[in-house]
C-alpha cells in the first residue's frame, strides 16, 4: 500500500541578497493514512518550510528538489491551479497565530463557508449550515449564533478553533498543524488541542504536528521527526525519541523540558548557542558548535541518518552508539 | 454608525471653530488692509481712513471682530471686504464651485489610476512595471505641482499651434461664449477645460496614493489570512478579488481624506497656471490686499472642506471594517 | 570528555554580532537608488555653495549677452537682460536648499517634542495636544502661509519664509513621531527606566527620543523635500522669495512666460528642484528601508 504522503529528498533553497539560504536540506519521510507525526525543531530548522512545500505555497523564488508524492501522485511542478484543487480538500493547513489567520472584515461562517464553496458546488446557505456543523464539531459554543461573528469578537482559542473548522471543513486525507498551541495560553492549549481531535475523529485524516514542545508531541503524535538546520537528525516512534533518544540535540530538547516523572532530576538543562546560520553552511555536523560531545569527525563529515537498534528509529549522529543510556545531565552538564 | 457620525462630527465642530479664529487671526493680524490708503500720494484724507477703519470694523479687537464676524457668517453674511462692492459670499459661492469641481475630479482619476498602479505593481513585485511606476511616482513627487502644469500647458499650446486648432483648453475654467451655449455644449465646455488642470492637480497625489496602495497591499499580500485562504484551496484570483484587494483598499479611504487640504492648495496653484477664476483667484486677491473678511471665509470653506471629507472618510471606514463599527 | 581539539571550527558557525548602526549603515549602503540620491545630492549642494565661488559670473552680474541659449559661456544660457542663468540657478538653489533645511529643522525638532510629549503623557493632554494637530492640518498650508507671507511679516527675509513653513509642517511629523512613542511607550525598557525613578524628561530625552529616532530621521528627511516644495509654491505665488533676491521657485515663476521661447530658463531651475526632491525622497525611503526593514515576500 502506498503512503498518504511521501516526502523524498526534499531540498528548498532561497536565494537571497546574501546568498542562498538552503532553508531544507534532503529531507525524506512518510506519513501514512490516519497516521498523526509530529516534526519537532527550533525556528529556522525548516519544519514549517517542509510544509509550506507540500501545501505549494512558497514563494516564487523558493528553489525546490526532490520529491512530494500524495497518494502516489507528484505534487512538485504542478500548476498553482492544479494545487489549489488539492489544498483543503485534500491537504488542509492550520498555522500558527489565530490572531492573525482570519480576514479581519469578513464574518468566520463567511471563512468558513468559502472553503467548503471552493471544493464543492453547493447553495451558499448549505455551505453556512455546514459552518454551523463544523463550529459545534470543534467545540464552538451557540454555533448557529457565532457564524455571524467578526473575527475580533472572538478569543485566540475560539480563533483558533475556527481555523481547525476551516481546515476539516472539506474531509481533508492530511491535516499540516503548524504550531497551532504556539500562540495561545497554556490554558487554552488543551481545549484546542482536543479540537484538533475531535476534528481529526470526524474526518480520519492523518494530522503532521509541526512544533517546538515536545509536551503537545507526547499525547498527539505516534511517530516524531526531529529536525535541526533544514535536516531530519532523528526519527522514531514518541516512545523510542522520548526513552531511548541518539541525538544530542534530541537529548538537549529532552533536558529542556520540565519532567515531573523524574522528580530526582534537579533543574533545567538548556542547551546553549543557537542554531547555525543556513547561509553557507560550513561541512561538518550543524550542530557542532553546540554540542559537548564533539570529536574532529563531526566537522569533518556531516553524519546521514542511520539505523539505531532498529530500522525505523534513525538517527544523524556519529556516535549515536554511545548514547544508548545516555542522559541529558550527562550529556549537556 | 448614526450615532458613531454624529460623535465624529460633535468632534470636529470645536476643531473647526479653533481653526477658523486662528486663520481670521492671522490674517488679521499679520497685515493693515488700510496700508496702501495711508502711504497714498497725495495722502488721502483722515475722514476716509476713519471711514474706512469703521466700515472695516478695525477699530475693535481681534475678539470682537472674529465674533461679528463668525456671527454673520452663520447668519450668511460674509462682511465688508477691502473692495467696497465686493460681495464676500457671492463670490466665495461661486468660485466653490469652480474650484471643488476640479478638486473632485482630480481627486477621482488620481485615486481610480493609484489604485491600478498600486494593485498592480505589488502583484507583480520586482517586474519592470513595479520598477517603472514606483520610478515615475517617485519623479512625479519631486515635481512641484505648477511646474508640471507649465510643462502641460506648454506643450497643449504647442500642440494646439502645430494642429491649427484648439484642441487642448489652456485659459480660463470656461470660454468666452459659454453662457450662449446650450446645455450640452456647456458641459462639453467645462469638461475640456478641466482635461489639463485635473491631470496636473491629480499627477501628485496619484503618485502619493499608488505608493500607499502598493505598500497597504503588499502587507494584506503578506499576511498571515492571505496564507490561510490560499491554503483553504481558493484560486490565486479570487483570493485576490475576495481577500486581498477588500481589505488593502480600506487604508487609502484615510490617505485620500487626509490629503484634502494639501489637494485644496494644489488647485489653488493650478489654477494661477491656467487662469482660472476660482478660488486660487480669490485667495490671492484676499490675500493681497490684506483682507481679513474675504480670506477667512475661504479658509473657513476649506475648513469645512477638510472636516468633512474625513468625517466621510472615517464613516466609510466603519462601514468597511467591522474593527471600528463594533467600538 | 568532551574533544577540544574541534572547538575553533566553532566560530565558523557563528553570526558576527553587529551594532544596530552598523546594521543600518549596511542597509542603507545596499539600497542603490538611495545611495546614488545621496551621491547626487552632495553634487548639487557642491554645485550651490562651492559653484559661486568658481564661476566667473555672480547672480547679480549683468553681461551683454542677451537672451541666450545654453553655450559653453554661459551652460545654462542667459535671461533677457544677460544674468547669467547658471549663477542665478546657484543663488537660487542655495537660498532654497537653506529654506528647506531650516523648514525641515523647524518641524522636525516642534514636532518631535509634541509628538513624544503628548504619546507620553497620554490622556487629557495628549487629546488637547492632538486637537491642535488637527486644528493646524485643517487649513491648506499654502494658503496659510500665502496669507501670512503676502504681508512681508519679517521682511520677506528667507528665515521668515521658513518660519512660516516650518510653523505649519511640524504637525504631520508630530502625528508620525506620537505614534513611535504609543508603541515605545507599552515596551519593557521604559517600564524599567520608570520603575528606576526616572524623570519623564528624562524618559524623553534619553529613552524615548533615541529609540525613536529612525522614525524621525526619515520624517525629517521627507520633511527637507516637502519644504523644498513648499518654497517654492510660495515663490512661484509672488509671496515667498522677493528679487533681488532669488531661489529656485522665483527663477521658474518669473521665467513662466519663457517656456516656450527660451526654455533654459525655465527648465534648468526647474530641474533642479525636481533632482532635490527626487534625491531626497530617495534618500528618505532608503532610510526607512534601513531602519525598518521587512523583508519578506510573497508567493504569487
Amino acid at each position: 500500500m502506498t503512503a498518504l504522503l511521501e516526502v523524498d529528498d526534499l531540498t528548498v533553497a532561497f536565494p537571497t541578497e546574501d546568498g542562498v539560504v538552503q532553508a531544507v536540506r534532503g529531507v525524506s519521510y512518510q506519513v501514512n493514512r490516519g497516521d498523526a507525526v509530529g516534526i519537532v525543531g527550533e525556528s529556522g530548522s525548516g519544519k514549517s518550510v517542509t510544509s509550506m512545500a507540500v501545501m505549494g505555497l512558497l514563494p516564487r523564488s523558493a528553489r525546490i528538489t526532490g520529491s512530494i508524492r500524495l497518494m502516489g501522485e507528484e505534487l512538485l511542478g504542478r500548476s498553482d491551479a492544479e494545487m489549489s484543487k488539492i489544498r483543503g480538500s485534500k491537504v488542509a493547513m492550520i498555522f500558527q497565530d489565530p490572531l492573525t489567520s482570519l480576514n479581519p472584515v469578513y464574518t468566520v461562517g463567511t471563512q468558513i463557508a468559502e472553503a467548503v464553496l471552493a471544493h464543492k458546488d453547493v447553495p451558499k446557505s448549505r455551505a453556512m449550515k455546514r459552518a454551523v456543523e463544523l463550529l459545534d464539531i470543534v467545540g464552538i459554543p451557540n454555533p448557529s449564533l457565532r457564524v455571524n461573528s467578526y473575527p475580533h469578537e472572538l478569543s485566540g482559542g475560539m480563533r483558533q478553533r475556527i481555523v481547525i473548522a476551516i481546515a476539516m471543513a472539506n474531509d481533508p486525507d492530511l491535516i499540516i498543524a503548524d504550531e497551532p498551541t504556539t500562540a495561545l495560553d497554556v490554558t487554552v492549549q488543551a481545549q484546542v488541542l482536543e479540537a484538533l481531535e475531535a476534528a481529526r475523529k470526524a474526518t480520519g485524516a492523518a494530522l503532521v504536528l509541526i512544533t517546538h514542545d515536545l509536551g503537545v508531541i507526547a499525547g498527539h503524535t505516534d511517530r516524531v521527526n526531529v529536525m535541526y538546520a533544514g535536516k531530519l537528525v532523528e526519527t522514531g516512534s514518541v516512545d523510542e525519541i522520548f526513552y531511548e533518544p541518539r541525538m544530542p540535540y534530541t537529548l538537549g530538547l529532552l533536558g529542556s523540558l520540565p519532567r515531573i516523572d523524574e522528580s530526582g532530576r534537579p533543574r533545567l538543562i538548556p542547551i546553549t548557542g543557537s542554531p547555525p546560520s543556513l547561509l553557507n553552511l560550513p561541512s561538518g555536523c550543524p550542530f557542532l558548535p553546540r554540542c559537548p560531545k564533539a570529536r574532529d569527525r563531526c566537522a569533518e563529515v556531516e553524519p546521514e541518518l542511520t539505523a539505531t537498534t532498529n530500522p525505523r528509529h534513525l538517527a544523524a549522529c556519529h556516535f549515536h552508539t554511545e548514547l544508548a543510556t545516555a542522559t541529558a545531565e550527562e550529556v549537556f552538564a | 454608525m448614526f450615532a458613531y457620525v454624529v460623535r465624529r462630527l460633535a468632534a470636529a465642530i470645536p476643531v473647526l471653530l479653533v481653526a477658523s479664529f486662528l486663520a481670521y487671526a492671522l490674517v488679521a493680524l499679520s497685515g493693515d488692509p488700510l496700508e496702501p490708503l495711508k502711504l497714498r500720494n497725495p495722502p488721502a484724507p483722515p475722514r476716509t481712513i476713519e471711514l474706512e477703519t469703521q466700515r472695516l470694523g478695525l477699530d475693535h479687537n481681534i475678539f470682537v471682530r472674529y465674533w461679528d464676524w463668525l456671527w454673520g457668517v452663520l447668519h450668511g453674511d460674509f462682511g465688508q471686504s477691502v473692495q467696497s462692492n465686493y460681495n464676500i459670499g457671492a463670490n466665495l459661492g461661486r468660485s466653490a464651485t469652480v474650484t471643488l469641481r476640479l478638486v473632485l475630479v482630480a481627486m477621482l482619476l488620481a485615486l481610480v489610476l493609484a489604485i491600478l498602479t498600486g494593485v498592480l505593481s505589488a502583484v507583480r513585485q520586482y517586474s519592470r512595471f513595479d520598477y517603472a511606476t514606483t520610478f515615475a511616482g517617485f519623479v512625479f513627487l519631486a515635481m512641484p505641482s505648477f511646474w508640471i502644469a507649465i510643462v502641460l500647458k506648454d506643450l497643449a499650446v504647442r500642440y494646439n499651434r502645430a494642429s491649427g486648432t484648439t484642441v487642448f483648453y489652456t485659459i480660463g475654467e470656461t470660454s468666452q461664449n459659454y453662457e450662449s451655449l446650450s446645455a450640452a455644449g456647456k458641459f462639453a465646455d467645462v469638461a475640456g477645460h478641466l482635461v489639463l488642470p485635473t491631470i496636473a492637480l491629480a499627477l501628485i497625489s496619484y503618485a502619493a496614493w499608488s505608493r500607499y496602495q502598493r505598500a497597504a497591499m503588499l502587507e494584506v499580500l503578506n499576511s498571515d489570512y492571505v496564507r490561510l485562504a490560499r491554503a483553504k484551496g481558493l484560486t490565486w484570483r479570487k483570493v485576490l478579488v475576495k481577500h486581498v484587494l477588500r481589505t488593502a483598499l480600506i487604508p487609502l479611504v484615510t490617505v485620500t481624506a487626509l490629503d484634502i487640504a494639501a489637494i485644496l492648495g494644489g488647485a489653488v496653484i493650478t489654477e494661477t497656471v491656467f487662469n482660472w477664476n476660482g478660488l486660487g483667484r480669490m485667495l490671492l486677491n484676499g490675500v493681497a490686499r490684506a483682507d481679513t473678511n474675504a480670506v477667512a471665509a475661504w479658509l473657513l470653506l476649506a475648513g469645512l472642506v477638510v472636516i468633512a471629507f474625513n468625517v466621510i472618510a472615517d464613516s466609510l471606514y466603519a462601514v468597511l471594517d467591522p474593527r471600528i463599527r463594533h467600538e | 570528555m568532551s574533544d577540544t581539539a574541534a572547538r575553533p571550527t566553532a566560530e565558523t558557525f557563528t553570526v558576527r554580532e553587529r551594532t544596530q548602526s552598523q546594521l543600518v549603515l549596511r542597509r542603507f549602503l545596499r539600497h542603490r537608488a538611495a545611495v546614488t540620491s545621496l551621491v547626487l545630492f552632495v553634487v548639487v549642494a557642491l554645485f550651490a555653495y562651492v559653484g559661486p565661488l568658481l564661476w566667473k559670473y555672480s547672480y547679480t552680474d549683468i553681461t551683454d549677452d542677451l537672451s541666450q541659449p545654453p553655450s559653453l559661456g554661459h551652460p545654462f544660457g542667459t535671461d533677457l537682460i544677460g544674468h547669467d542663468t547658471m549663477a542665478q540657478v546657484m543663488r537660487g538653489t542655495q537660498q532654497s536648499l537653506k529654506i528647506a533645511l531650516a523648514i525641515a529643522l523647524i518641524g522636525t525638532v516642534l514636532g518631535a517634542l509634541w509628538g513624544a510629549i503628548a504619546g507620553l503623557y497620554r490622556g487629557k493632554l495628549d487629546f488637547l495636544m492632538m486637537r491642535i494637530v488637527d486644528v493646524v492640518l485643517t487649513l491648506p498650508t499654502i494658503a496659510v502661509a500665502a496669507a501670512v507671507a503676502a504681508q512681508g511679516v519679517g521682511g520677506s527675509q528667507w528665515w521668515s519664509i521658513a518660519v512660516i513653513l516650518g510653523a505649519l509642517t511640524w504637525p504631520y511629523v508630530s502625528r508620525v513621531v506620537r505614534g513611535v512613542v504609543l508603541s515605545l511607550r507599552e515596551q519593557e525598557f521604559i517600564e524599567a527606566a520608570r520603575a528606576l525613578g526616572a524623570g519623564n524628561a528624562r524618559i524623553i530625552l534619553r529613552h524615548l527620543l533615541p529609540n525613536a529616532l529612525g522614525a524621525i530621521i526619515v520624517v525629517a528627511t521627507l520633511t527637507i523635500a516637502t519644504g523644498i516644495l513648499g518654497e517654492a509654491a510660495l515663490s512661484f505665488l509672488g509671496v515667498g522669495v522677493q528679487a533681488p533676491d532669488t531661489s529656485l521657485g522665483l527663477l521658474v515663476s518669473i521665467n513662466r512666460d519663457a517656456v516656450n521661447t527660451r526654455p533654459w530658463l525655465f527648465y534648468f531651475p526647474g530641474l533642479l528642484i525636481i533632482l532635490i526632491a527626487l534625491t531626497i525622497n530617495f534618500v528618505g525611503d532608503g532610510l526607512r528601508d534601513a531602519f525598518d526593514p521587512k523583508q519578506t515576500r510573497v508567493r504569487q
